[in-house]
């Protein structure tokens, strides 16, 4: 606001350019320097280590669709539906398709189970439910846990058809852990196994 | 020096923080303090983001496996040219955010965020977080070890929001995860928060009249000195390539924007949301929560308005509009105010040569009676009498100065007030000298008064001081509320220079 070139003036008036002042510059900057540049370098090059160089992890990630609660059949619903609008059709004039019928064929899947025990300790025992409104989608899994490095006994057991006495997937490796790795346990589709990477 | 209001001077955050820019003062005159343009600095590191960021975006390869590798290659190989620019992109973010936390700190500790300045001070928390967004975002981009860090970070945050069907966290899981329609969507992000930035920063300063959008020449050339400085002596850098089989380690941490990502070491994301959402909702209402009463808003005499606009140039808050005429005089327009944008300052008053503008509680027969009144008490006194005009946020306070008894002050809200007929009242009175005090320039507390009246006194702006008034025995000067010691020195060789031998009688 000081800057009295940037406020009209009235009249017309014209104010003299002054010259650039090499002394005023050396102080601005020298203002600048100090409460923004010094800031600046500071604040930004501190290091900082958010995990110990002795931290390891281990990342549950994997998406996977649990079976359908109920085992409906949509196609074949569908198709009947089709075969009786049909018939109805040649002696009637109004019919309409049951769509109650339709949507009553319920989609809902089971929630994945993911049961996670690192030699010997329970680390994760918890059921992701399915996505959608309808909870008729695939299931997201994603947990982590740091542990130290080392060889360390993984025992996972998952379970997607709602039956807790049997697991639909079970994986029992030990590894090797070396310090700061990430390793990725995932259900593999091609395999129908879950792996370790 | 009212018949209502009670004029309050800078209280002692105010004056600590004026006490500082005194000495930045010393140092670059106020003409180029930086305090005093926190705002258009900010601006200024805008333009040199959205350049330099707009050279980078043609280097840059916006792939998974080649974002990296395109930065590096600019950093390493280009640093001339490609490194200065990425350089100069991450240092005016950073500037820009350390103007803006003292642009805000400013504000708040001279009391310029209440009542009329609502609007600035809301939409300026928005636009700080805004910022801080885009600089994420920006940091992302690079896919380094520290983007990594950031990404799991804010995944971990972003996902603790029921609104994300699929946690973020599972794609950083595995290298395979991470497409390259997921660094398109990072870039549109980054992209479009410097866009939103700048549509928002059109809503703050869309009631300030005469916004300075840039700063003077020479804190321009300082500004871009500085910036090429810094990106020469320390260019910025990348961290190694993002392994996501790997933890992060030490990396080169970004406080000002990444400060918020420790907070995940000690406690949840949930409770670091928490932590942001009440911080910024206490920031936001800060203006109600602390609010004091504000003077009445300038009442329009419509049989005096003329419609000349004069009222509505000078008020610094867009507070004045003008409307056809709604009654029969033979005037095109007339002047509007809108109460809840009216600073009661009285810029306006100062303005009008036809009484159309009046603060309800200090009208301007009040105060030419009040000028009358403390002219006839300096009578009696032998020599020199000086009548003092003086700002409420300027440098003196009070009605009679100790050991000046030649000197009676009559404060206003503003000095930008001060309406040239008023001036020319103690001269009829037998008054030999008119001081005017008010703020220091570049830093009035209500924008422009001091300049306006300056102006006037020079007759650069209309309505001008009359010719007929021996300029010689009127003083401006300009002055922080923490320059009393200047103020009174500057009086005293005023009412020395009165009596000198040079000095004519009224």
């Amino acid at each position: 606001m000081s800057d009295k070139k940037n406020v009209s003036a009235g009249e017309g008036t014209k104010k003299p350019k002054k010259p650039l002042e090499i002394i005023s510059f050396i102080r601005v900057t020298a203002v600048l320097i100090v409460f923004i540049g010094l800031p600046v370098l500071i604040l930004s090059n501190i290091s900082y280590s958010f995990y110990s160089p002795q931290e390891s992890a281990i990342k549950v990630a994997f998406q996977h669709t649990g079976k359908r609660i109920v085992d409906c059949d949509e196609k074949d619903l569908i198709k009947e539906e089709g075969k009786r609008y049909r018939e109805l059709l040649k002696t009637e004039k109004r019919i309409s398709m049951n769509m109650g019928k339709l949507a009553g064929c319920p989609r809902e899947r089971f929630p994945v189970v993911v049961d996670l025990s690192i030699d010997g300790r329970t680390m994760l025992d918890r059921a992701y439910k399915p996505k959608g409104i309808k909870r008729d989608m695939a299931s997201y899994i994603y947990d982590d846990f740091i542990i130290s490095p080392g060889v360390h006994r993984i025992a996972v057991a998952m379970y997607d058809s709602g039956n807790k006495n049997k697991a639909d997937a079970t994986l029992d490796e030990t590894v090797d852990i070396k310090p700061g790795d990430v390793k990725v346990l995932r259900f593999d589709d091609a395999s129908n196994k879950l792996v370790v990477e | 020096m009212s018949n209502g209001r009670k004029l309050e001077g800078p209280g002692p955050t105010q004056r600590l923080w004026l006490g500082f820019e005194k000495i930045i003062n010393a140092v670059t005159t106020s003409e180029y303090n930086p305090f005093y343009y926190l705002g258009a600095i900010g601006i200024f590191f805008l333009w040199v983001i959205f350049i330099s960021g707009i050279v980078l975006f043609i280097f840059y390869n916006v792939t998974a496996r080649g974002a990296y590798d395109s930065v590096q290659y600019l950093t390493v190989k280009q640093w001339y040219f490609g490194g200065v620019l990425r350089s100069l992109h991450r240092y005016a973010a950073q500037g820009l955010i350390i103007a803006g936390i003292v642009h805000t700190l400013r504000c708040y500790a001279l009391d310029r965020y209440k009542h009329w300045r609502w609007l600035a001070w809301v939409s300026g928390v928005i636009l700080m977080w805004l910022i801080w967004i885009g600089g994420i975002f920006g940091y992302w981009m690079v896919w380094d070890e520290r983007a990594k860090f950031i990404a799991l970070s804010s995944a971990r945050m972003l996902e603790s929001i029921p609104l994300f069907g699929m946690p973020l966290s599972l794609t950083f899981a595995s290298a395979r995860n991470v497409t390259d329609e997921f660094f398109y969507i990072i870039l549109v992000i980054h992209f479009f928060s410097l866009f939103v930035v700048f549509v928002l920063l059109l809503v703050h300063l869309s009631r300030i009249t005469k916004s300075i959008v840039n700063p003077p020449k020479l804190l321009t050339y300082g500004l871009v000195f500085l910036l090429f400085l810094v990106s020469l002596l320390h260019p910025a850098t990348s961290a190694p390539s993002a392994d996501l089989k790997k933890l992060t380690q030490s990396v080169p941490f970004d406080w000002l924007f990444m400060f918020v990502f420790p907070m995940l070491k000690h406690m949840s994301a949930m409770g670091v949301w928490l932590l942001i959402v009440t911080f910024t909702l206490v920031i936001s209402i800060v203006p109600w929560l602390t609010r004091t009463k504000k003077g009445p808003a300038t009442v329009v005499t419509q049989k005096n308005c003329t419609g000349c606009e004069l009222c509505m140039e000078d008020c610094p808050y867009e507070a004045i509009q003008m409307r056809p005429r709604t009654d029969s005089l033979p005037y095109e327009l007339e002047a509007v105010v809108l109460e809840a944008r009216c600073a009661s300052c009285g810029i306006c008053t100062g303005s009008c040569d036809y009484t159309a503008m009046s603060l309800p509680d200090m009208t301007e027969d009040y105060l030419k009676g009040e000028i009358r009144r403390c002219s006839r008490e300096l009578k009696s006194v032998n020599g020199a009498k000086v009548l003092v005009f003086s700002c409420s946020k300027g440098a003196f306070e009070g009605k009679e100065i100790p050991g000046f008894e030649w000197a009676r002050v009559l404060t206003l809200q503003c000095i930008g007030q001060l309406q040239p007929s008023m001036a020319a009242i103690p001269f009829e009175e037998g008054i030999d000298g008119v001081f005017i005090a008010g703020c220091i320039l570049g830093d009035c507390s209500f924008r422009f008064g001091n300049i306006w009246l300056e102006d006037r006194i020079l007759r650069h702006r209309p309505p001008v001081f009359k010719k007929s008034i021996d300029r010689a025995r009127i003083r401006s000067v300009w002055l922080a509320a923490v320059n009393k010691r200047d103020f009174l020195k500057s009086l005293a060789e005023f009412h020395g220079e009165l009596e000198g031998p040079k000095a004519k009688p009224a």
